[in-house]
């Protein structure tokens, strides 16, 4: 017997993406509709990423079901810190459960480790305990050295979660996953994300010791496990 | 005949509608110090910088001639009306001489005009009488929703309208020459139309000012001049 959308498996399985409505022409009828699309498949992903215009609604539709997730200053830091704080202070207001914030990548490609140290700490300080914050590095656009040093700099300030790419046409490579792992072990929940579309880049992931994964192809990706996974116990009967 | 000559404008009023923009996702501290000393050097009056590089942008200028505009909101928008007038407030501070902010495309394509009309609101009442310019996606947008844009913004008081965000990464292609002269039309001369984009060459830039764009902001602002003197 195979196992379906419904078996535990499978909602285990989905239970490590992140998905969402995201983007700058996202309307509330493309939030119904894709909500919709979640409530129906019965998963209950990691969390439901979403534009804060549409946060409010999000939270309304899903009713507890999911956590909320609020990108802060994308693509890539471009705003203040104070801004950072504007919009993590109006997502503490209406009870957002996580963001994921872009760090200054001018600053990071400047190597100017301390402006990002004061960027993490100012913020954790202040929301860490009542949003999940995740620190947004760019690690596509950065070398390796880049990318330990940034990284170090948030674990200084005191972040624990790094989110690697922002998608936008950027995507997360699992040898930059691989890299962080080797210098830093288990010291960071990392969260790769940005052109994650097909099963055998996640199981890359998972076998890094990932368990958040940002893709909005997490439906097909989790149709692509469920044939696999019948494919094989056809062959094992 | 150089191109100015040919379309009637000269070079220093050429210059005089330029803002030459920096809007780099990747910009580094050498990048702005040069928009900035460039706009110095070649007479441009502003510029246009993400909000991070505000700050700066205006020491660079500093006792020049040349004014710093912010960015706000950019790339994305989708943000409420309450944050926006915080972050024109937090760019105030920074010693932005003018405020650009960017609409809230999902909105306004849900149709909560009343909402867009509270984001304009915003920014006329937070920018302290500084310039002040509502940017939005052109193209994204068909004939009946920029007129809709053109009403909303002639209600509110809005100055001027910037045509495009020019972002790379998920952002609209520039706004036509039509389209440019569409929203000149909408807006009865009320409003301000600057053109915004990938604007390389010299000939495309006078056709948007001939289609009554009242400017051009670009990256591109340097290569312009040097084409027409």
């Amino acid at each position: 017997m195979g196992i379906s959308k419904d078996t535990k498996e499978v909602k285990d399985f989905a239970a490590f993406f992140h998905y969402g409505t995201l983007g700058i022409d996202k309307t509330t009828q493309d939030l119904h509709r894709d909500i919709n699309k979640v409530l129906d498949s019965g998963f209950i992903f990691k969390a439901y990423n979403v534009e804060m215009t549409l946060a409010a609604l999000a939270k309304d539709l899903l009713n507890e079901k999911m956590r909320i997730h609020i990108p802060i200053s994308y693509p890539l830091g471009n705003m203040t810190l104070r801004k950072k704080q504007f919009d993590l202070e109006y997502c503490q207001k209406i009870g957002i459960d996580e963001s994921c914030v872009c760090l200054n990548y001018g600053a990071i490609v400047s190597h100017n480790y301390d402006l990002i140290e004061h960027e993490v700490r100012t913020l954790s300080d202040e929301f860490e305990s009542s949003i999940e914050l995740a620190f947004v590095i760019q690690a596509t656009l950065l070398n390796d050295n880049e990318i330990i040093d940034v990284s170090r700099a948030i674990g200084y300030g005191g972040g624990s979660r790094i989110k690697l790419n922002t998608g936008y046409g950027w995507g997360t490579y699992p040898e930059e996953v691989a890299l962080l792992r080797r210098i830093f072990g288990y010291t960071f929940d990392l969260h790769p994300s940005g052109n994650i579309t097909t099963l055998k880049k996640v199981k890359e992931f998972l076998a890094l010791g990932v368990t958040n994964i940002h893709s909005l192809a997490a439906f097909e990706i989790i149709e692509e496990y469920i044939a696999e996974r019948n494919a094989g116990l056809l062959r094992e009967q | 005949m150089d191109t100015a000559q040919k379309y009637s404008i000269s070079t220093s009023e050429f210059s005089q509608r330029l803002i030459y923009s920096n809007l780099s996702v990747d910009a580094r501290v050498s990048d702005i110090k040069l928009t900035c000393l460039d706009a110095i050097k070649f007479g441009i009056p502003r510029i246009l910088v993400n909000a991070v590089n505000i700050s700066m942008a205006t020491e660079f200028c500093a006792n020049s001639h040349v004014k710093v505009g912010a960015a706000l909101s950019y790339p994305i928008g989708a943000y409420p009306p309450e944050i926006k007038g915080l972050e024109i407030e937090d760019a105030n501070n920074n010693g932005a001489d003018e405020i650009f902010m960017l609409m809230a495309l999902g909105t306004f394509l849900d149709g909560f005009y009343d909402k867009i009309e509270e984001e304009m609101n915003t920014l006329i009442d937070n920018a302290n009488n500084k310039p002040s310019y509502y940017m939005i996606e052109t193209t994204a947008l068909n004939d009946e929703q920029l007129c809709n844009i053109c009403n909303l913004a002639k209600n509110s008081g809005i100055e001027s309208i910037i045509t495009s965000t020019n972002f790379k990464q998920g952002g609209y292609p520039t706004a036509t020459i039509e389209q440019v002269s569409y929203l000149v039309e909408c807006s009865d001369a009320m409003i301000d139309i600057v053109a915004c984009g990938d604007i390389e060459e010299s000939d495309h830039a006078i056709e948007f000012l001939h289609a009554g764009a009242s400017r051009i902001c670009t990256p591109y602002a340097v290569e312009l001049i040097k084409e027409v003197t």
